[in-house]
């Protein structure tokens, strides 16, 4: 099951990815198994088509999903490994952000590590 | 297709375009042009050029805001005009609709509520298998229930007919936010804005000299209407961002001054 926070600042197509993706990660959606339609999921959540649809085909370039014309999309096979390495490079992104924000305020590493460290311990 | 037409004071001019398995919704102003370009579409006035749209009536369905069957009629009476005008009125689509929304088959129209009778009209729209559907506000004069229960037939539609395009018209604008995938908004005949993608709306507020305004549309007083809400929420934490929905984008639209 999907939910879609309306309030939140992340884009309802992102919120689908990363939902469909931890049940993938969870094996709650299993190799083979059909995604709704673009138009039935869009009904049950009533959002556009086309955001549903944007969703769908960022899941098929990440390669979780094949969508087959006329017969709907089917969840592909999963390296754990994988999934874990595509998480490890969001977070590197996350971070390099995080980096570059410290070093326009001219925080110095001494002082970005001592943040983190303190961070960690939390 | 694009439409040009000109009455004594109000000149209306808009590329107009329908996509299979789209539903698309003119937002405007009353008398901002939403009907004129229906009746363009349909061809039932000329355009400046004195030609007419040539459509296939069959394949399009059409529900205006104030029409509707004699009121004397009945459904079961109104049921039966349709299977004969109508080659592919579907019957059973017609019945068992009707007994979704508790409609008296039995009951004149004239003894329907304004939610019933706007009920009625999407169900007799919907059972003509018509590959384009025009809805001039289907919605107007409805309750939240209501409206929500019309809209909800439009997508079970969609859902089930793949290929059908709807056009929909409404100054209600919040109606449309979850059902639409295409936007055009209409002010004085013309398209000012046609958007796919709503999400990348923002209001941002709390803006002072340290924020770059380069992706700001319009100011109403001190908030600012942007496009590229992503760019704002990821370098200014500190900015309140809100999302901004389709009537904002309409009022920063006509009444925004621009950045």
């Amino acid at each position: 099951m999907i939910i879609i926070n309306n309030s939140s600042m992340i884009p309802i197509y992102e919120q689908i990815v990363n939902q469909v993706k931890q049940n993938i990660v969870d094996g709650k959606l299993k190799e083979g198994d059909v995604l709704p339609s673009v138009r039935g999921l869009s009904k049950d959540l009533k959002i556009s088509a086309l955001t549903v649809k944007k969703a769908y085909d960022i899941l098929e370039a990440d390669g979780l999903c094949r969508t087959v014309q006329g017969k709907g999309s089917f969840v592909l096979g999963v390296n754990p490994g994988l999934v874990h390495e595509q998480r490890v490079v969001e977070i590197q992104k996350n971070l390099e952000k995080v980096l570059d924000k410290a070093k326009s305020y001219d925080l110095s590493q001494d002082e970005i590590r001592d943040l983190f460290e303190i961070l960690m311990e939390e | 297709m694009r439409f040009v037409k000109t009455y004594n004071d109000f000149k209306l001019d808009c590329k107009l375009e329908l996509k299979p398995g789209t539903i698309t919704a003119l937002i405007g102003r009353n008398g901002s042009g939403k009907t004129t370009l229906f009746k363009l579409y349909l061809g039932l006035i000329e355009d400046d050029d004195k030609h007419t749209n040539q459509v296939n009536k069959e394949e399009i369905g059409v529900v205006w805001n104030d029409s509707s069957f004699s009121l004397v009629l009945n459904v079961l009476e109104i049921k039966k005009i349709l299977m004969y005008s109508y080659t592919h009125f579907d019957c059973d689509y017609f019945d068992s609709m009707i007994s979704r929304f508790e409609l008296d088959p039995k009951k004149p129209l004239k003894e329907y509520s304004t939610g019933m009778l706007s009920k009625l009209k999407i169900i007799i729209v919907t059972s003509l298998h018509a590959k384009i559907l025009l809805l001039d506000e289907p919605t107007s004069g409805l309750d939240v229930i209501a409206r929500n229960e019309v809209l909800d037939l439009l997508r079970d539609y969609m859902e089930q007919n793949e290929e059908v395009s709807i056009l929909i018209s409404s100054h209600i604008a919040s109606d449309l936010e979850g059902l639409c995938d295409e936007f055009y908004f209409v002010e004085k005949g013309k398209i000012i804005l046609q958007e796919q993608d709503l999400e990348s709306y923002a209001l941002l507020k709390g803006v002072d000299e340290t924020v770059d305004l380069s992706y700001a549309l319009k100011r109403i007083g001190t908030t600012y209407l942007t496009n590229e809400r992503q760019f704002y929420v990821e370098n200014y934490p500190n900015l309140v961002i809100e999302k901004a929905h389709i009537d904002d984008l309409m009022e920063y639209m006509i009444k925004g001054e621009t950045i």
